[in-house]
């Protein structure tokens, strides 16, 4: 038995040894313009979080019980619904490409147009969207109190009971626990040379060369500033490539400010996921990542980049999605 | 009060409200509010330095990561909503300067926010360009090496333009740029590289332009002036605000000191008023207390203000509400119901209000209800009753006096009447003022001597009371007699001043005493128990019979209901009935089943009545009951002896026809069957005459002990003769089950029965007859059993036969028999014969015993043992008996003309004949009818009719005798008499029954039988007569015997009556022939 113990023992010890000795970039994080996504979470209400959770998914938020926020930001498949637009009650079609709800919480604003401040205000727009939800909150607040458990829950956590506000912060908890740590990226630019491909690499070094990087930088790789689609080049083509009438949609911050300087000025959106969110810009129009990434090239710096380029950055991008429970790998 | 209180109301209220409006002046948000905006404003102030910070690094290219200057703007936007929404606690607050401030800061930070994205995405454009400058230069390089060198001297200048920000360098690049762009010829990929960094270079520079136009547009924002004017204000206000609390503090302070100064004195000054108020308020309540009166005072809008402990003890009921504030309609309203009499003091004087109460207890009070100075009222009440009951009391006493139904005579201490009351006169007959100063001598009768009388005074003088009868004398002279209680009364100095005598007339309850001790006599004496009860059914007293019958003495049942002495023999409705009757009729008798003490239950004869009062109310119940237990045990013994037979307590004849009746009607409704057992004992006779009737009895017991034995319960036994014995079997399966019950009774009979220490052995013969199969009618069903048992007996001891066809052949036979026989006597069918008696010692024929004969149409002769027995049965034998009788006498008579003379007709009587009328005077009828000697006449009358021994029988028997008739006793030996027995009755023949007569020759012991009875009737005198003698051994035995008269075939046979004379020549030619022939040989 002593022997046995004095093993253990050792054991223990050698572990604690490599441990420390094996992470030797735990201190020295790489001054890139890109930062890794915190690995502690924000601290939040467990109970909170799992009201929000079953909220997220729940269809009585919509009038007709169809369409749960899970129906257009599917958590296993990149918080999206792949689809070029959602599709709302009675199969009504959206006007902008669904976001995804992963890290969501980082974004500075919310939607593509930046009009909602943060997530509790982002909440009210697909209930009240005719072509989503189209409820109203007394509507989502009756349904709601009709369910006994429910209530109880939510007289748990909220002094008010089921309200709009409530039902806004749980879900919004919700989303804020949506944040997906220790990519590939994250853990080289915390000093893991070993976690990109030299492939990778490569594109991260192209990514920054080609200019991507002034606007997709943070932690977020996006989501913390506007900037004009179309920056170099004439985004007229694109519309006209694209084909169909210009929407109120592809106006972007215009709709909000109605200052004609911000028209076609969209916040850039995060590419953390972005391998895993096709189709691609607020119209949802471009199916292939490589596409996204040549059509971005040709408006955003007003040349064509070969092939080799795009597929680089492409599998740079891929080191960009990190983990989470909800996630598929 | 009033006065007092106004100021002091008054200076209160203004001190608190100006210390109010003091403290609020002072009263500041408070420290935390003013920390709040404080706060507010430096993290404000820290976050605009942070983001100044953020965005002159992002201007200055020297940051790419936007997430911080994010965080702040973001930081920024969560509060700066604070300045200008009223919720928080800072904007539309305080004035409306610091609100255009807050307004003016608001302003600028939003519009550094705005600024702020737009420095972001123009610094983003800015880098952008500069990221993919060495980008393109390296494309450029593989495809172009002379402009290469001149491009990077470019794109050099470019990036120290940046660093160092010069317009010269800048222009520099310009021209450059246009001169790189303005060569002509140029191979075309060369030209997309040189247009891109045309583009990319020129769209920097410019992008460059704006962001630093926008960085000075974003310095410009008067953020930090907006915010330190704010922050001056602010603080300038805080200022102000400070000092005016100070001197509001200061004025407070004052006013404080002030007012508890005043309010010191108040308070004291408010002491001493109270403390005066006070000491009025005591003396008053002391002065109110002290009355004996009953007071309350109440103010001018009825309120009670003040009563006095005593009006609540005048009214105690009103003890919780009496509280000051009442209003006095409220307290006549709950005194009104007590209140039993209310009515004014003085009726006639109208100013004077005071009122007489009288409450329900009984109190009488006195009440005013004045009017005070103020508009108020005084209510007084004044106890008045005990004067009142005084007054009452007095005037109840003198009417007592006067309405006294006793006698009072007061006299002074002399004895001189001074007083006599309505009822003394009424009594004496004298009239008060006659009897005023008389003596009461005047009252005297001589009955009491004077001696009594100076008794009665010595026991007077000496203080004593004195009781006693007086027999005196009215006015008109009648005496009447009164007991008298005579006392002294004495004055207030104990000194004897009056006597006073109370005397009754007790002359009517004399009468009743006397009365009334009879009736408690009776009570007391009476054999039957009396029981009276109050209307309520109490037991009030009992008699002694009452006791000795029932057991319970009267302190055991008082109080209690006669219901302890019921037996349950009676069901409720009983006593319903007795009830309805007694409430209905008022008396209601009957017999009852009542229980004594000891539980035994006995009958009695129970007579209950009614006592009434005179307004018809029921008084009392009295019941009067006799023990009826012997009666009834007398009747039921006259029920058993009328309904079983005394000596086996089997069920009689009478009874077991009503129970076959039954038995027969049930079998009829249920159609089931019933057999009739007909049991005879077989050697019974024997057994009784050899060893006596003890035995004989105790036997009988014995055989119905066993026969009940064999049967049911259910089974009904009956003794219907001596040793006649029938069992109804009811409800029977089949006549196997009556076949076997016969069996088994012959054979328990069979075994011996032990009496008297021997052994004995008897049988019985059983005849069965069935219902419905054999009879329809209880009689015809006994009577077929009769005939089975003889059948029975016939066939051998032991046996028992049912009723068969044969015997059902006989039935028939013997009713047509009976029908023809009915016929007969008026057809005159019926022919007498004669048979001679004759003198043994003379030969001559004494008598003709008359022999009836049948001459049947069809039939021809019909045997009298036939037809006999028959017309017995059918009663027809009256009407033959009486046809015998006169055509006898009439024969008689024709004989006697025809010259026969001496000779008597015996003439047979049955024992039935005497039941169906046949008595002397019917035969004296005859007699005096025919004309016939009645001393020739010879009435032969069976064995059993003496049997029967009956005085009646005897009264019959003489009543013939006295017409002088000769009287035989037929068939002697063959019942059950003894010779000594026959010397009770009129006898004068007996005829040995031809049974002996027969056997005379063979049997010794009828010989000597014979030789005995010969014997015996010589000594008692009696002519014997043998019957049947055939032969001459026959003859000469009872000649040697003396036997006196013969008859028999010896002699002759019946004979018709046309023969008689010339068989009378015949016998007693050959009598003298024999004579003679005797002489001869004598001679």
């Amino acid at each position: 038995m002593p022997l046995r113990s004095h093993t253990l023992l050792l054991l223990f010890l050698v572990s604690l040894t490599l441990l420390y000795t094996t992470k030797p970039y735990a201190t020295e994080l790489r001054s890139e313009p890109i930062s890794p996504i915190p690995l502690s979470a924000q601290a939040l209400s467990s109970k909170k979080v799992a009201l929000g959770e079953q909220l997220f998914h729940d269809p009585r938020l919509s009038s007709n019980n169809t369409v749960s926020c899970a129906s257009c930001h599917n958590l296993s498949n990149g918080g999206t619904d792949n689809r070029q637009v959602s599709l709302g009650i009675h199969g009504a079609s959206g006007a902008a490409n669904a976001p995804t709800v992963y890290n969501s919480a980082f974004n500075f604003t919310q939607f593509w147009d930046g009009r909602a401040q943060d997530l509790q205000a982002q909440v009210n727009g697909p209930i009240h969207n005719p072509v989503e939800m189209g409820s109203t909150w007394p509507e989502v607040v009756e349904k709601l109190s009709q369910d006994s458990a429910l209530l109880h829950r939510f007289g748990e956590l909220y002094e008010e009971g089921i309200s709009e506000h409530s039902i806004r912060d749980a879900i919004a908890t919700f989303e804020k626990s949506l944040v997906t740590t220790d990519a590939p990226f994250d853990r080289w630019l915390r000093g893991d040379a070993q976690a990109l491909s030299p492939e990778q690499v490569r594109g991260y070094k192209l990514f920054k060369s080609y200019g991507c990087v002034s606007c997709h930088q943070g932690a977020n790789v996006g989501g913390n500033m506007f900037a004009y689609f179309g920056a170099v080049e004439d985004i007229s083509s694109y519309f006209q490539a694209r084909g169909g009438r210009i929407t109120p949609t592809d106006l972007g911050r215009f709709n909000v400010t109605g200052d004609p300087q911000d028209k076609h000025l969209f916040k850039v959106p995060s590419l953390r996921l972005a391998v895993k969110t096709a189709p691609y810009f607020h119209d949802g129009s471009v199916a292939s990542l490589q596409h996204a990434i040549r059509l971005m090239a040709r408006y955003q710096l007003g040349r064509d980049i070969p092939d080799a380029h795009t597929a680089a950055i492409e599998h740079f991008l891929h080191s960009l999605v990190g983990q989470h429970p909800r996630l598929q790998p | 009060m009033m006065r007092i209180l106004n100021p002091a109301a008054l200076f209160p209220l203004l001190a608190i409200a100006f210390i109010s409006i003091l403290f609020l002046g002072i009263y500041d948000d408070d420290a935390r509010q003013n920390k709040r905006r404080a706060n507010l404003l430096l993290e404000l102030k820290e976050l605009d330095g942070r983001l100044d910070r953020e965005i002159l690094l992002i201007t200055s290219l020297r940051q790419q990561n936007y997430d911080d200057v994010t965080r702040t703007s973001l930081q920024i936007n969560r509060i700066t909503a604070n300045l200008i929404q009223p919720e928080a606690g800072f904007y539309g607050q305080l004035n409306g300067t610091i609100d255009d401030k807050l307004s003016a800061y608001h302003k600028a930070i939003e519009h550094k926010i705005r600024e702020a994205e737009r420095i972001k995405t123009m610094a983003a454009v800015v880098r952008n360009g500069l990221n993919y400058l060495p980008q393109l230069i390296e494309d450029m390089r593989q495809s172009s090496r002379e402009e290469h060198d001149q491009i990077v001297a470019i794109t050099n200048r470019l990036y120290r333009h940046y660093i160092f920000h010069s317009s010269l360098d800048a222009d520099d690049i310009s021209a450059e740029i246009d001169q790189l762009t303005n060569v002509p010829e140029i191979e075309s990929e060369l030209l997309f590289f040189i247009n891109n960094l045309n583009l990319h270079i020129r769209s920097n520079l410019q992008a460059q332009q704006t962001l630093l136009k926008l960085r000075a547009d974003y310095l410009a924002i008067p953020s930090a002036t907006a915010f330190s004017e704010l922050l001056s204000t602010y603080q300038h206000y805080r200022e102000t605000e400070i000092q005016r609390g100070e001197r509001f503090s200061m004025l407070l302070i004052a006013v404080c000191a002030v007012l508890l100064f005043g309010l010191g004195s108040l308070i004291r000054k408010l002491e001493r008023s109270h403390q005066a108020t006070e000491n009025a308020r005591a003396r008053l309540r002391d002065g109110v207390e002290s009355l004996n009166e009953a007071f309350a005072l109440f103010d001018h809008t009825g309120a009670l203000v003040l009563c006095n402990e005593q009006f609540t003890q005048f009214y105690p009921w009103l003890e919780d509400s009496l509280a000051p504030g009442i209003h006095r309609d409220t307290l006549s309203a709950l005194i009104q119901p007590h209140i039993d009499q209310e009515q004014a003091a003085s009726p006639d004087d109208p100013n004077n209000t005071h009122k007489l109460e009288t409450l329900h207890d009984g109190r009488c009070f006195l009440s005013s209800e004045t009017p005070t100075a103020e508009g108020g009222e005084v209510w007084v009440r004044i106890d008045i009753t005990h004067s009142r009951d005084n007054e009452l009391e007095l005037r109840k006493r003198s009417r007592a006096l006067e309405q006294s139904p006793v006698s009072v005579v007061i006299t002074d201490i002399n004895g001189t009447i001074e007083y006599i009351n309505p009822k003394a006169e009424e009594i004496s007959g004298y009239s008060h003022d006659e009897v005023i100063g008389a003596n009461p001598r005047i009252f005297r009768s001589d009955h009491h001597s004077e001696e009594d009388y100076q008794q009665m005074w010595q026991c007077l003088r000496s203080g004593q009371e004195w009781q006693g009868i007086f027999r005196n004398r009215r006015k008109n002279g009648e005496l009447y007699w009164e007991a008298a209680t005579i006392s002294s009364i004495r004055n207030d100095a104990h000194q004897i001043t009056h006597y006073v005598a109370v005397k009754d007339d007790i002359s009517t309850r004399k009468q009743a005493e006397d009365e009334l001790r009879m009736n408690a006599a009776v009570f007391e004496t009476t054999s039957e128990g009396i029981l009276i009860t109050d209307a309520k059914s109490r037991i009030i007293s009992v008699n002694p019979a009452f006791t000795r019958i029932t057991g319970y003495s009267l302190d055991e049942v008082r109080g209690k209901t006669p219901r302890l002495l019921r037996s349950e023999r009676q069901s409720e409705s009983f006593y319903k009935e007795m009830w309805h009757c007694l409430t209905t009729q008022g008396q209601w008798s009957g017999e009852i089943w009542n229980k004594r003490k000891d539980e035994s239950i006995y009958p009695q004869w129970l007579s209950v009545s009614v006592i009434k009062n005179s307004q018809g109310l029921v008084q009392q119940y009295v019941a009067v009951f006799t023990d009826i237990t012997q009666r009834k045990q007398q009747e039921h013994q006259i029920q058993q002896q009328a309904n079983y037979d005394a000596l086996t307590k089997l069920p009689n004849r009478s009874m077991l026809k009503r129970k076959l009746q039954k038995a027969l009607f049930n079998a009829r409704s249920g159609m089931s069957q019933c057999a009739l057992l007909f049991v005879d004992l077989d050697r019974f006779k024997a057994v009784n005459d050899t060893m006596g009737h003890a035995v004989g009895d105790e036997l009988l017991q014995q055989v119905a002990f066993r026969l009940a034995e064999q049967t049911k319960v259910a089974d009904t036994i009956a003794r219907i003769g001596g040793d006649e014995f029938i069992i109804l079997l009811e409800d029977i399966d089949s006549e196997k089950s009556a076949a076997s019950t016969a069996q088994r009774i012959i054979d328990s009979l069979r075994s011996p029965f032990r009496l008297f220490g021997r052994e004995i052995y008897i049988g019985a013969s059983i005849g069965i007859a069935l219902f419905p199969a054999d009879a329809a009618e209880a009689d015809v069903l006994l009577r077929h059993a009769d005939m089975a048992m003889y059948k029975a007996k016939e066939r051998g001891r032991n046996q028992y036969q049912f009723f068969n066809a044969e015997m059902r052949d006989q039935v028939k036979n013997r009713t047509e028999l009976e029908q023809a026989l009915r016929l007969a006597i008026n057809n005159n069918e019926f022919e007498l014969y004669y048979q001679p008696i004759i003198n043994s010692e003379t030969g001559r024929v004494e008598s003709l015993e008359a022999l009836v004969r049948w001459h049947h149409p069809k039939r021809g002769m019909v045997s009298p043992a036939e037809f006999i027995p028959l017309a017995e049965e059918t009663g027809l034998i009256q009407q033959l008996g009486l046809w015998v009788f006169e055509h006898s006498c009439r024969q008689l008579k024709t004989w006697q003309t025809q010259g026969i003379r001496n000779i008597t007709v015996a003439i047979n009587i049955s024992s039935s004949q005497r039941h169906l009328g046949f008595n002397a005077k019917r035969a004296r009828q005859l007699i005096e009818e025919t004309g016939v000697n009645p001393g020739d006449l010879v009435l032969e009358i069976t064995e059993s009719m003496f049997l029967d021994g009956s005085s009646e029988a005897i009264t019959w028997l003489n009543e013939l005798k006295a017409l002088g008739i000769q009287l035989a006793i037929d068939d002697f030996g063959t019942g059950y008499s003894s010779l000594s027995y026959l010397k009770r009755f009129p006898i004068d023949k007996l005829k040995i029954d031809r049974a002996f007569i027969n056997d005379l020759s063979e049997d010794e012991d009828d010989a000597s039988l014979v030789k005995a009875i010969i014997a015996m009737s010589h000594s008692m005198g009696l002519t014997l007569v043998a019957e049947g003698v055939e032969t001459q051994e026959q003859l000469d035995y009872l000649r040697s015997l003396r036997c006196d008269l013969i008859q028999g075939y010896f002699y002759s046979r019946p004979l018709p009556a046309e023969q008689i004379p010339e068989m009378i020549d015949n016998l007693e030619y050959r009598q003298r022939e024999a004579s003679a022939a005797q002489c001869d040989f004598i001679i």
